[in-house]
This record gives C-alpha cells, structure tokens and sequence, in this order.
C-alpha cells in the first residue's frame, strides 16, 4: 500500500466524515472483489481502501494519524476470503437453477464467453484493441419557471467541463419530464459516440396556476354578490386576462371551464382548458346597512343548507 | 481455515456481526446453514458469504429487502459463469476442427 489513506480515498485532509463515508461507499461499489467476480485488480485494490477506511472513520485514530502517532499501516488487515473464491464451486448451495435450461439460448452463453475472453486478454478493458462503446450518459436536473415550460423557452446550463450549451425547453413541458441532449454525455471509449445528457425537468411552482396534464387550475375569488347575482368579472389565463360570465346563483364549489384556454403542446393538435375554481369571498369590512338587511333577510327566511347533512348523519 | 462453524464460532469469525444480524439475516434466507443435531452449522462459503453480506448492510447501508435483490443477482451470476465454464471445458475437450468451427461461428456473429 504506502499510500495516504486520504489519497486512496481520493481525498483532501480537509474532508469531513461524511465525505470519507461517501467516498468510501463509491469505491466499495467499484472495487468490492465479490461484486466485480471478474476484476482481478478489484482485490487489492478494496483492501488499500478499506486499509484507508478503518483509519479515518473513527475521529480517534483519524486524528492521530493527522498527528503522526500512527503511521498508514494503521490496523493490520486480517486475511479474508472472498464469496467469489467459493461462488464458482460446484457444490455452492447458493446457485440458483442448475444445467441448461430448455428456454436458454444457447447462443447467448457463446457471446458471453466471447466477451469475457475479450476481458481476460487485455489489461485496461477500456483500451483494449477493438474495444468500442458509447460513453456514459450524464444526468442533470433543471428548475424552470412555470411559465417558460408552459411556453416553451430556451435556457443555457453549464456542463461540469465548462461548456456552455443552449436547451430548448418545448412548450409545455411537464414537471418531471426528461430532455435528451444527443452527444452531450461522458466521451464514448475506443473511438465510440459519446453518451447524451438527460436533463431532468423540474418545475417551480407558480403563485397562481397549477397544472395538471394539460389543463391549468387556478382558483378564482368571486365576491358573495356577484355569486347571488351573476356578473361579469376578469379572470387571469396563461395566455393574458378574459371575461369570465359567472352565472345567477352559482354553486359556491362550481368550477367553470375555459375551454382551450390550458396548455398548447407542441405537435399537438388540441389544448387543454383552464379550470376556475369559484372562491366566494365575504368582505372583511362589513357595513351597517348590509348587516342590517342581514338581520331581517334572516327573520324572515329559513333557509337551512345543513338539513340534509344533519339528517344524513344520523343514518 | 476450518471446515465448519457453530453459531458461536460464526459471531467470533466475522467481528462485525451480531447475533440479531445472524438471526435476521437467516430468517430472509440470505445465509442458508445446514441443520444438524446440535444447531446450525456454517461452511467456509457461508462465512464469506456473511462477510459480504456485512459489507453491502453496513458500507453500503442496504436493508434486507436490498440485500435480497443484491444477493439474488449476485447467486444468478455465478450461476451463470459456472455454466460458461461448463461450456468453455466442454468446447476445450473437442476435437480442434470442431473448436475451430465453432470460433468461426462465434466471429461471424
């Protein structure tokens, strides 16, 4: 070994506990020998790391190698064997399914052993002769405004190599929806096509509509007059104000339907509606004469909504 | 390196493990023991096996559930380099026109 545990994990002295956990991690998933069976390198190289992990995951020893106390040997490793060293015996209890099965085909066990052949060979797997593969994809996320996914819109983000590139938002884009960047991913191997970035869609949410599929929501305060009355009144659409006829004694939970006024999809033909939701709103400020026609409009009638509810409840 | 293990043994071998990990990780049937008179006995592969087992629960932070997953992969792959090699010992045993004809066909694929 003789390498710095923090270097064998890739590490600067200044990482904090929850860095060397996370590094660790990462490297037990690329370099653990039981699930890499066919990396010969994997088991020395898992040793090195877990060598480098015993001594900086406990504060204690961490601090004391910092000061030179103990030296990169740390803790002895105790020999150990691997699940693979006995995996591949014949009388492994653990194997699932035993000699050919009648659905396998037998010409996939060929290419297998082609391309293992084609492992065993080389040293650097990667650039092995006639090795050819598609680079890796990249993920990122993208918070968009509301509006600019309901419109569509172009955006830049900035590649972790410092490339800028321009992303075509298409209008009406969903939350959670992904983008494809064709050849903006990890550079392929052996002369491969690189990978594509996917770029994740999140939506930041707007204060006044909502969105569901193609529709947009939004509720719509009426005063407690108009709602007796009926009225004109405006309502706000992604696409500017409308007029919007709230009809004589409407429901208090009605929701009325704008149709075509939702979202436009590209290369679709139809959009979808905006839904208003009524709110009936009472005014904060209530003046004598509308408490005093109140008063008498309540002795005079008896007009119960409850009733039924009253009645159901007992059932 | 023994060629079996008592319950006991087992929690001393693998340092990291506890009696309740054991239990639990017998109980999801991710170590199978043989059973005999004077309890369960554990082979040389079981110990490896536990060893891995602690590494993907304890590094990795994988539940039993997880653990399942993993492990039933990682059973199925050996399954399948076993039969390869079944395979491969079975073509290095035929006559040499008959390897070479199958490398052809495996070329021109």
């Amino acid at each position: 070994m003789g390498n710095d545990p923090y270097e064998a994990l890739g590490l600067s002295k200044k990482a904090t506990a929850e860095d060397i956990k996370k590094a660790y991690r990462k490297l037990v998933r690329t370099s653990h020998p039981d699930l890499h069976p066919d990396d010969s390198g994997a088991e020395s190289r898992f040793k090195a790391i877990s060598a480098a992990y015993d001594i900086l995951k406990d504060p204690e020893t961490r601090a004391r190698f910092d000061a030179g106390e103990i030296d990169n040997m740390g803790i002895e490793q105790p020999q150990r064997q691997y699940y693979r060293d006995f995996a591949g015996a014949p009388d492994n209890a653990y194997q699932q399914g035993r000699g050919f099965g009648s659905d396998a085909d037998p010409a996939d066990f060929f290419a297998e052993i082609l391309r293992n052949r084609g492992r065993a060979s080389g040293g650097d797997r990667f650039s092995e002769q006639g090795f050819v593969a598609t680079g890796g994809h990249t993920r990122y996320t993208l918070v968009v405004p509301f509006m600019d996914a309901v419109r569509g819109a172009e955006t830049y983000i900035t590649l972790p190599d410092g490339q800028n590139i321009m992303v075509k938002i298409p209008q009406g884009t969903e939350d959670g929806q992904t983008l494809r960047l064709r050849g903006k991913g990890a550079p392929g191997y052996g002369g491969g096509a690189a990978g594509d970035a996917l770029i994740t869609i999140s939506l930041r949410a707007h204060p006044v509509f909502r969105r569901e599929g193609d529709d947009i929501l939004m509720t719509l305060p009426i005063t407690f007059d108009e709602a007796i009355l009926g009225g004109k009144v405006t309502a706000p659409t992604i696409d500017g104000p409308v007029g919007l006829t709230i009809p004589q004694g409407v429901k208090a939970d009605r929701v009325m339907r704008l149709r075509g006024r939702g979202v436009t999809r590209a290369g679709r033909k139809t959009s979808g509606d905006q839904l208003v939701a009524l709110k009936i709103v009472v005014p904060s400020d209530i003046d004598d004469s509308l408490r005093d026609f109140l008063t008498e409009w309540r002795k005079s009638h008896n007009f119960d909504p409850r009733a039924d509810l009253l009645k159901d409840a007992e059932t | 390196m023994k060629d079996y293990f008592s319950e006991d043994e087992v929690i001393i071998t693998v340092t990291r493990l506890t009696r309740n990990q054991l239990v639990r990780f017998m109980e999801f049937e991710l170590v199978k023991p043989q059973q005999a008179d004077v309890g369960f006995i554990f082979r040389p592969i079981d110990i490896a096996r536990l060893e891995l087992l602690c590494d993907l629960s304890q590094d990795l932070d994988l539940d039993e559930s997880a653990l399942g997953v993993v492990i039933s992969l990682l059973d199925q792959l050996h399954t399948a380099r076993n039969e390869l090699a079944i395979l491969s010992r079975a073509i290095e045993s035929l006559p040499s026109d008959l390897r070479s004809s199958i490398q052809i066909a495996l070329q021109t694929r």
